[in-house]
């Protein structure tokens, strides 16, 4: 068991890259929770807090930043960082000025998402 | 078009015959005058020959009166004489031959007066002299008589017809002076009448003279006029010439300036295909890179997991796994050029103080490049801040030190391709005219002269690798921001490229 175990949402439309992100911080001993789209996430967000959330933008209906703006609604303290495979730079000003935590361009550099657990 | 220059005033018509018509009447007049003139001179000689003429035609008349004048005198005097002489006879004798020639020279100049033709105009001297013939009939008969009472020794008889002798022989004296007289008061008045009429002559004389300086003036005056009007002429045209050289120069430049702008029209329709060309294309890429992105999200944390998993188990695996890594970063590589050079969307402008944001940007991409190549940055610019899309002039400093590092050691991983020995990148900024600047400078091998124009084209590369999408997607990007790129290069020296970027991006570009 890791001492510093966390409850981790990871959101990602595409099944395989949620699953591997996921995986990784399981093997990393923490708990997680996997949703494949923007009203799934805001579900989950109902069921329970999260310590950190990993979510993708580009999602189909609703994408991660509306989703986002949502959960903050009932979890103004929710801690989110957005993933993005190209640049929606409107989108991920909107993101951070709105309080998310940072933007992970993927492919996602490992090492700085296991930091970011860290820290 | 519009032409500028006026029109040129068109010469007064005409004025060419009006002059013609000028000097035919100056040169009618001058004829005229020349006329006038000499018609005057012939007047004047035939006044002259006239004159002499009717001289001529006295002077016979007046020798022969001189002659009848001195006969006149002493008619009388043989009968005076008679008495203080011997032979009376004699006296008389000579009495009577004075008397016959007198008798006969005046009916002579009675008879020549009247053959002249000048008996009308004669006609008091020819009453005169037809009265002298009567008196010499008195004279003759008196003294005839006186010298038949002397020779008969009546001398008181004698005597008195003597005195009446005397009495007549005045009177025959009186009365051809009075002829005389009045021939010649005939050619006095005829004189006189000619000098009248030279006179009048005199007058037509002034005349003349005043038309012939009138015509002197006039021509003078004329010419004046018709020089000064010449030279007008001469002035209009080459105005009207410069006035057509300078439309001509008019039309020239602005045929020059169409063909500049039917050039910028097509470079505009050319640059509006193209911009539509590359916002298709940059709609694709961004999918492409959307869609790729997240298998190669997958594959690297799917690779990351399989490393940690048999990290230890087997170690021999570790090259490999690297390998894949390089190989996604790569791919990844290739969708931010592919995205750099086909984005379209309007630049995302704020105020950035240059330095400190350049400073971490050089940080972070240092660390990505080969361990070998040092990064120097040398800040220029004191706190200045300039607008741009930080997003956007990020990719040109990542792709100057990507170009700069890959020209010295290409990735890195071949010392073979090594062309440099201390690859050394220095990014400065400085202070440029109405800007801010941002250089790169390498110490590589420099860019050959033919491939300098090049470099600047879409998917040139000299490199084994890359889409060749790197320096136009730069000038793409200062472009957008109204700036440019410079490169100076030095085979065997390196390369500096410097991004100059005014300080106020353009706002139409920023909306």
């Amino acid at each position: 068991m890791n001492p510093k175990q966390l409850h981790i949402l990871v959101v990602d439309d595409d099944i395989d890259n949620a699953n591997s992100l996921a995986e990784i911080f399981e093997m990393e001993g923490h708990v997680v929770t996997r949703a494949h789209s923007g009203t799934e996430a805001i579900r989950a967000y109902e069921e329970k807090n999260f310590d950190i959330a990993f979510m993708d933008i580009a999602m189909p209906e609703k994408n991660g930043v509306e989703s986002f703006f949502e959960i903050r609604k009932f979890r103004p303290l929710a801690r989110v960082y957005m993933m993005t495979g190209y640049s929606v730079e409107e989108l991920v000003q909107q993101a951070l000025q709105n309080g998310a935590l940072g933007v992970l361009h993927k492919p996602v550099d490992l090492h700085k998402v296991l930091s970011l657990l860290a820290a | 078009m519009i032409l500028s220059a006026g029109e040129a005033k068109a010469p007064a018509p005409n004025s060419h015959s009006r002059v013609h018509f000028v000097y035919f009447v100056l040169a009618s007049f001058d004829i005229l005058v020349v006329l006038a003139g000499l018609l005057l001179s012939s007047h004047f000689a035939n006044v002259f020959e006239k004159t002499i003429e009717y001289r001529q035609g006295w002077d016979k008349i007046f020798t022969q009166m001189w002659k009848i004048g001195d006969l006149v005198m002493d008619t009388g005097s043989p009968v005076v004489r008679m008495f203080e002489s011997t032979d009376w006879a004699a006296e008389s004798r000579h009495f009577e031959e004075s008397l016959k020639r007198l008798s006969t020279d005046v009916q002579s100049l009675q008879e020549q007066l009247i053959a002249s033709g000048k008996a009308e105009e004669a006609q008091d001297a020819l009453a005169a002299l037809h009265v002298v013939q009567n008196k010499l009939k008195l004279v003759t008969e008196h003294g005839r008589s006186a010298f038949s009472q002397y020779r008969d020794g009546l001398v008181e008889k004698a005597a008195h017809c003597m005195s009446m002798t005397q009495r007549y022989s005045q009177e025959l004296k009186h009365q051809f002076q009075g002829a005389m007289a009045s021939i010649l008061l005939l050619t006095r008045n005829y004189e006189n009448q000619q000098l009248g009429h030279v006179r009048d002559l005199r007058r037509y004389e002034l005349l003349i003279a005043f038309c012939v300086l009138f015509m002197v003036a006039g021509v003078t005056t004329y010419g004046l006029h018709i020089g000064r009007l010449i030279r007008q002429k001469h002035h209009q045209a080459a105005e009207a010439v410069a006035r057509l050289q300078a439309v001509n120069a008019d039309v020239t430049r602005l045929n020059q300036v169409l063909a500049v702008n039917v050039k910028r029209l097509q470079d505009a329709q050319e640059e509006n295909i193209r911009k539509g060309k590359l916002a298709q294309l940059g709609q694709l890429t961004a999918t492409v890179a959307h869609e790729i992105r997240n298998p190669l999200n997958t594959i690297r944390t799917a690779t990351y997991l399989i490393e940690r998993k048999l990290n230890a188990a087997a170690p021999e695996l570790k090259a490999q796994f690297e390998r894949v890594s390089k190989a996604i970063m790569r791919c990844d590589s290739i969708m931010n050029e592919l995205l750099d050079f086909t984005r379209t969307r309007a630049l995302q402008v704020e105020r950035v103080e240059v330095d400190t944001w350049l400073k971490e940007v050089v940080k972070e991409q240092a660390q990505k490049l080969p361990a070998m190549v040092k990064v120097e940055f040398r800040p220029g610019l004191s706190g200045i801040e300039a607008r741009f899309d930080p997003a956007r002039m990020y990719r040109v400093v990542v792709n100057f030190l990507t170009n700069a590092s890959e020209a010295m050691v290409g990735r890195g991983d071949d010392p073979s391709k090594f062309t440099t020995d201390r690859p050394k990148i220095i990014i400065a900024t400085n202070r440029g005219p109405g800007g801010v600047e941002i250089s790169c400078t390498d110490n590589g091998p420099g860019i050959a002269e033919e491939n300098l124009k090049k470099i600047r084209e879409p998917l040139f590369t000299t490199k084994s690798f890359g889409v060749g999408l790197g320096l136009p997607a730069i000038d793409k990007i200062l472009e957008e921001h109204r700036g440019e790129l410079r490169i100076e290069t030095k085979l065997g020296e390196g390369t500096k490229m410097t991004a100059w970027i005014p300080l106020e991006v353009d706002k139409r570009e920023a909306a």
